[in-house]
């Protein structure tokens, strides 16, 4: 038997250099994410690219304000997502509420419901800041300090509550069979 | 005479139950009672006023009625007319018939002053089909002004009093 | 062995519905995790490839403005709800401003209205800029889009220099603007920026707009009519690609553009192509209309009016009343109606954004009949922008 785990670092330091981000723009923030990642800020020089399907991404990318009802389908691309996975938290929303503090349909502390890695201030930040909050999230992941999924994992419970007494008990079924009987309407 | 009284006089003569006035250039306003919306409508579009804007509910918590403002926009004139109504803002009370027969886009400004204010439009068949908000928020009718929305959101999402000093007053 | 039929009768007594609606058809959510929707979903019912009934699902998007606009002065309001229109923010700040100057009585200065003018036409290149990106790379030609991000990067800079951020930039106020230009160099980079731009755009006809691909794409999808069009109150260029003549900017005149000759583009087919094709000759015309602007010059004068109410910002007071405002964005007719009581908050503030029109009903009877492939396209070419429906 091959003992993985000493390789891990290598694996990290792949892991670092290929980081395919989810094309969800969740915020007002999608609106840098062009700009990052066509000819002036280049972001495809670091390796990253936008994929549209989770199943295949490694970093998520919370661009802005989250509302509850993004909030839902964020949980559920954030755990399609396979394992080793990191989220990189964009602007002063997701922190503490942001210019929105007062308002009842925006997130004021993201990382109570998934886990945030790096955060990066600003409203909205600029490309050189969401460069450097990359820059840090790769720094993170070759040491192995990036570990939001493996707390996920370990304080699932923890998360569970929060969501569910945000958005109420069984909420993933019902978010899933909401349209059907309009769908069935002539 | 200018065409904004023209038109408001040629309208007035179809409906004579409305007030109507020119407020200034290329903007006139009529005030219409609740239960005749949607013959004056009717005449509106007559009128060239081809598209409906929008439809604004103001809660006037002092009168205890919502003023809602159809607002139509006329591209043959270049003219904006706001057509005024009040109805009583309590929650039973506040219904109104839907115009989506004559212009078909209020469908979509109904269900939105449904969502926020909870005027119920009869005859608009999506007024129960989700809208903009979520579970938690259905049936609230957050925009209206007796909605105690700080402490909601503090509840909501458990923050702490730390952003305002003064209880009844915004700091920002 | 369990059949499937009786795997689907066990299901149903549980109460479970599968996903399979009846004998042919299938729910498909399309959106929000989608490169094409930014944040908004369309629930499809599906047989096969073809779209068999849409239904818009708004409201990822909702931070309740209109409502939030109640509890802050006048003055905050403008950082506030700009955000109501993230890729021309200076729409959401302008009508706000202008309903409050009308409210005001204000006579807003000379230099003050050119400089808002100038700031409105820069957001319209750069918002058609970033369309053109975005139709770029939903169609495949990513030359095309990765030329519009770039030269939108131009824009940005001078955005920058002018006011100090690059997106959100808090410019336009109640009575002026809140900054002055910052020299004559600016105003020389801003027409090389312009000549710039305007000689790329045979570029883009090239690559884009002529382009073989993107015609047998787009013909012929999502078509409406002109009576169509008005009873649903679509604006802006999806109105204009149905062959109506309608610019808020020749009807409803504001700020510097009775003085300025441009022309209102219109085309008759009323599908896809013609809307992008409706937007693509929009871009020479605002690029003429910054051309013009800037061989004026700025006029001489103060840059916000003088008023001495101004002087004590937190007792500022607007006086009873109400006013409409509406500018022509590049999605539409943007439109803020505001309503005060005489206080130092207004009472009440709403903002008709141009997609809650073109982007619900419209879209759900435009999607019926079409290609799941066809489904971004049609959403690009009508140029629907979610946080305007949502607020």
């Amino acid at each position: 038997m091959v003992d993985w785990r000493l390789f891990e670092p290598l694996f990290n330091y792949a892991r670092k250099k290929s980081l395919w981000i989810v094309a969800f723009c969740t915020g007002c923030g999608g609106i840098e994410m062009p700009p990052l990642m066509t000819s002036r800020y280049d972001l495809e020089r670091f390796g990253m690219m936008p994929n549209p399907a989770p199943r295949m991404a490694d970093l998520f990318l919370i661009t802005g304000y989250v509302t509850p009802k993004t909030l839902k389908r964020i949980i559920i691309t954030y755990e399609l997502q396979p394992d080793p996975k990191y989220v990189l938290a964009h602007g002063s929303c997701p922190l503490n509420g942001g210019i929105y503090w007062d308002s009842y349909n925006a997130i004021k502390h993201l990382d109570r419901y998934i886990p945030v890695d790096v955060a990066i201030a600003g409203c909205m930040p600029r490309p050189e800041a969401v460069m450097d909050g990359i820059k840090k999230i790769m720094e993170m992941i070759e040491n192995g300090t990036a570990d939001g999924w493996k707390r996920y994992k370990e304080n699932y419970e923890w998360y569970k509550k929060n969501q569910d007494e945000l958005f109420g008990e069984g909420w993933r079924e019902k978010e899933a069979r909401r349209w059907i009987p309009w769908l069935k309407k002539k | 005479m200018a065409k904004e009284e023209v038109i408001v006089q040629k309208v007035l003569e179809k409906a004579p139950y409305a007030e109507g006035k020119v407020k200034r250039e290329r903007r006139i306003e009529f005030k219409v009672p609740a239960d005749r919306i949607r013959e004056f409508l009717m005449i509106m579009k007559e009128n060239n006023f081809e598209s409906m804007m929008q439809i604004t509910v103001v809660d006037w918590l002092k009168d205890g009625e919502f003023e809602l403002v159809y607002q139509l926009w006329s591209y043959t004139y270049a003219v904006h007319a706001f057509v005024k109504t009040r109805i009583p803002r309590d929650l039973d009370k506040a219904r109104m018939p839907t115009v989506k027969d004559i212009y078909p886009v209020a469908e979509t400004y109904e269900r939105d002053a449904h969502d926020f204010y909870g005027v119920y439009f009869e005859g608009n068949e999506k007024m129960e089909m989700p809208w903009i908000l979520d579970d938690a928020e259905q049936g609230l009718f957050p925009h209206r002004k007796d909605f105690d929305w700080l402490g909601y959101t503090k509840r909501k999402y458990k923050i702490l009093d730390r952003f305002d000093e003064d209880k009844d007053n915004y700091v920002i | 062995m369990v059949s499937q039929s009786e795997l689907v009768k066990e299901a149903r007594e549980n109460g479970m519905e599968l996903l399979p609606l009846d004998k042919d058809t299938y729910e498909l959510f399309f959106g929000p995790q989608h490169m094409a929707t930014e944040n908004f979903s369309i629930i499809l019912k599906m047989d096969g490839h073809r779209v068999v009934k849409a239904i818009a699902n708004p409201g990822f998007l909702h931070r309740g403005f209109e409502k939030l606009a109640e509890f802050r002065p006048w003055y905050t309001n403008i950082a506030l709800l700009l955000r109501i229109c993230v890729p021309e923010p200076d729409v959401p700040e302008a009508i706000y401003s202008m309903a409050v100057d009308e409210l005001m009585g204000w006579e807003v200065p000379e230099r003050a209205q050119w400089i808002r003018t100038v700031v409105l036409e820069m957001a319209r290149v750069s918002s058609y800029l970033f369309w053109t990106m975005g139709l770029g790379f939903k169609l495949g030609v990513y030359t095309a889009g990765q030329w519009a991000a770039a030269y939108r990067e131009r824009l940005m800079a001078l955005f920058e220099e002018l006011t100090g951020a690059r997106v959100y930039h808090i410019y336009t106020i109640p009575g002026g603007v809140r900054r002055d230009i910052p020299s004559d160099k600016w105003l020389r980079q801003l027409k090389d920026t312009v000549e710039y731009i305007k000689d790329k755009l045979k570029d883009f006809d090239n690559v884009l707009f002529e382009n073989y691909i993107t015609h047998r794409r787009m013909e012929g999808i999502g078509v409406m009519d002109k009576k169509f069009a008005l009873d649903e109150g679509v604006t802006g260029p999806n109105l204009r690609a149905t062959g109506v003549a309608a610019d808020v900017r020749k009807l409803d005149p504001y700020l510097f553009y009775p003085e300025l000759d441009f022309e209102i583009p219109v085309l008759k087919e009323g599908d896809a192509l013609a809307r992008a094709l409706v937007r693509r000759f929009e871009l020479e015309q605002d690029l003429y209309i910054l051309e013009q602007l800037l061989e004026m010059g700025p006029p001489s004068g103060a840059y916000k009016v003088q008023d001495p109410r101004l002087k004590a910002l937190p007792r500022f007071k607007v006086p009873a009343g109400e006013a409409y405002a509406h500018v022509e964005a590049t999605m539409g007719d943007f439109g803020a109606y505001v309503v005060s009581d005489g206080g130092s908050k207004p009472y009440r503030v709403q903002i008709r954004g141009p997609s809650i029109a073109h982007g619900i009903r419209v879209l759900e009877q435009l999607l019926v009949g079409a290609r799941i492939a066809d489904v971004p396209v049609i959403l690009m070419s009508l140029g629907n922008c979610p946080p305007d429906i949502d607020r």
